[in-house]
């Protein structure tokens, strides 16, 4: 198993920087998401690493040995691109096998491991087919499997679901995840959906403006944001600015424009210091009918501005003294615009980062 | 007040409609076949019954013969042009796809004054074949600019020891200027294919491990192959076809069938004239062939790739 470094890696286009000193560690057998926006630079990462674009600056090492003066050719790393790539006139069982084949890998072998690799991603079935005559998810398939058959030592993949549908992405998410864990294979993904990486990934990095502004877990990168563009970026919508009025065992406490705001978050700031604490959505509680009583903390009374119907889950924008919160819930009630609620913001949930961050 | 209905046709009976939407087509189709079937197709069927005697015009009439071509078919200068006809034709297809295919790889890449380059390269297309004709005898005729220049830097001795490449069998001078003329054609056709499909297929080939030259051969070429085959086509047609470029510098009796129909033609003898009709239809044939096998070709190609 391969461990992946990078390390302080940059790239300049003319005058604008597009990967900015970034550095990942990628351990042997785990898989990394990468998460962002469009144009955060992390597929100019993944094509550096994959040594299809060269980098301005820093270095990238695979198992401690930079691999800056290889060609992609040498690096045996397989990509999975995000529009499959699947050459047109080639059969399934030639997409497969090409890597193989132009290693000079003899017939019969290519014929076994074709075989088996197709086992597989479970496309045994249609190694006569063309890709025009697959389906999305089969031609995503057959990219992975072109991509492993040849047992490459790193395993780069860029956006690879992000053309299927909805129902075909979920599928896919799980296929992937089992054959990445029963393969061991040091991992890099590229996505710009959070859920995705939730799913898959040991550990997120996310990119803005080509700079790597948080890694960690995915628990930790969800839950614990470093800065409010993380925190919009995973959905944390509530952004709450306050000031820092005391801090002691139990928490921190805010002076926010609703009143005062009890955060449990662990670190210590400066009394005065201005702050946003977030929570996210799912994570505000919504009452209907208990009486407001001033001395229990974080409880906000407020009237519903927008309803959202999800099916499974709803969506309420309430507006609490200045406060425009998002709440989500199940759809097991349905509240109507223009109904007073109180709001429960529980301060275990709540976390803080200062201002200029 | 009822507004008046957008699509008449939409409210008649269905069979009736039908027939107002086919006859709809075949009205718009009219001016198209009337020039194909008229000028083309009339000229063909009137050069194929000469051809089988058939020409009360020139007050000749013994049709059905196939005596012109008995005549034709056992003339050694016949067989010659034919061979001229077709060397003519393929070896500046061949080498003219070779340097389209290197130039069109060269196109894709970043390199400096190449917004100058893109217009100068398709200059060739808008000069017409006189004009290049014009050229390749002012810069390779003995005495001519290059034999000048050899001259001058003391190669030669006299511009008139220049070695005679125009106006003999070799066909250089015809070659050299339907090599200048049609590259830049083959090149268009290749390079908007080549754009088309972009640098994913090549980059997907090298991640997999596949040098530059595996990637071209096995993922490229086959994959601009279309463009290739409609280039290669449309060129080998034309120069088969072509007539001043030998006319003017080929190498005199035997040149190739169009300059040879065309010398028939020109005969004052009437009789001539039908042996000229008779290798205008071989020449039909001949194209008629290459332009069904190209056709049926490319079918096959779609079908192996599933996509008919």
């Amino acid at each position: 198993m391969t461990e992946l470094k990078i390390v302080n890696l940059t790239k300049r286009f003319d005058d604008s920087v597009v990967v900015d000193n970034v550095s990942i560690t990628v351990e042997p057998g785990r898989l990394v998401a990468l998460l962002g926006p469009s144009g955060c630079g992390k597929t100019t990462t993944l094509r550096m690493i994959a040594g299809l674009t060269v980098p301005t600056d820093g270095d990238i090492q695979f198992s401690g040995q930079s691999v800056l003066q290889q060609p992609p050719e040498r690096r045996n790393i397989g990509m999975v691109f995000q529009r499959y790539v699947l050459f047109p006139h080639m059969s399934v069982a030639q997409n497969v096998g090409f890597g193989l084949f132009i290693r000079g890998i003899s017939k019969t072998e290519i014929q076994r491991r074709v075989r088996e690799m197709l086992e597989i991603v479970q496309l045994e079935h249609l190694e006569k087919r063309f890709p025009s005559q697959l389906s999305g998810g089969q031609q995503q398939r057959v990219a992975i499997a072109r991509t492993l058959v040849t047992n490459p030592q790193i395993l780069l993949m860029d956006e690879p679901l992000s053309n299927l549908d909805a129902k075909l992405r979920e599928e896919m998410r799980t296929f992937i995840k089992e054959l990445q864990q029963r393969l061991n294979i040091t991992t890099l993904f590229v996505t710009h959906d959070q859920v995705e990486a939730m799913e898959l990934a040991d550990q997120v990095g996310v990119m803005f403006k080509g700079k790597l502004v948080q890694f960690g877990i995915p628990e930790e990168v969800f839950n614990h944001p470093h800065n409010s563009r993380v925190a919009d970026f995973m959905g944390a919508t509530n952004l709450i600015r306050g000031k820092i009025v005391r801090q002691e065992a139990g928490g921190i406490q805010l002076n926010i424009s609703a009143g005062d705001l009890l955060v449990q978050s662990p670190g210590s700031h400066a009394l005065g210091t201005e702050v946003i604490a977030t929570i996210r959505p799912e994570h505000i509680d919504i009452v209907e009918t208990e009486p407001l009583d001033k001395h229990v903390g974080n409880r906000f009374k407020g009237t519903i501005e927008q309803v959202v119907y999800f099916g499974g889950s709803v969506s309420y924008q309430v507006e609490a003294s200045g406060l425009n919160l998002k709440v989500l819930e199940r759809s097991t009630r349905m509240m109507t615009v223009g109904q007073e609620v109180i709001l429960r913001l529980n301060p275990q949930k709540l976390w803080i980062f200062p201002e200029q961050a | 007040m009822e507004l008046p209905k957008a699509n008449p046709i939409k409210h008649l009976p269905q069979a009736r409609r039908r027939w107002l939407g086919r006859f709809r087509i075949a009205l718009m189709l009219a001016p198209a076949m009337a020039v194909l079937v008229v000028l083309y197709l009339g000229a063909l069927v009137l050069a194929f019954l000469q051809s089988l005697g058939y020409a009360p015009l020139y007050q000749i009439n013994t049709f059905p013969t196939l005596h012109y071509y008995q005549d034709l078919f056992s003339s050694t200068g016949f067989w010659q042009s034919v061979f001229y006809t077709f060397y003519y034709a393929l070896i500046p297809t061949f080498v003219g796809l070779i340097l389209s295919i290197y130039l069109a790889l060269t196109l894709r890449k970043r390199f400096a004054l190449k917004r100058l380059f893109q217009y100068v390269y398709k200059l060739p297309l808008m000069i017409p074949y006189l004009v290049g004709v014009s050229l390749t005898i002012l810069l390779f005729s003995n005495g001519g600019i290059i034999a000048r220049v050899l001259h001058l830097i003391g190669i030669i001795d006299n511009p008139v020891e220049f070695p005679r490449i125009l106006y003999d069998h070799s066909g250089l001078g015809i070659m050299i200027v339907y090599i200048w003329k049609q590259v830049p054609f083959m090149t268009l056709i290749i390079y908007s294919v080549l754009l088309g499909l972009g640098p994913e297929s090549e980059e997907a080939a090298t991640t997999l491990g596949a040098n530059p030259w595996q990637t071209f051969w096995y993922v490229t070429l086959p994959q601009i192959m279309p463009g290739i085959i409609t280039g290669t086509a449309i060129v080998f047609a034309f120069n088969f076809g072509s007539f001043e470029t030998p006319f003017i510098l080929g190498g005199g009796f035997p040149n190739t069938l169009p300059v040879e129909a065309w010398r028939a033609f020109d005969d004052p003898e009437p009789a001539r004239r039908l042996g000229a009709m008779a290798i205008v239809m071989v020449i039909s044939v001949v194209s008629g062939g290459l332009l069904y096998l190209y056709i049926a070709w490319y079918r096959r190609f779609e079908k192996r790739r599933g996509r008919v």
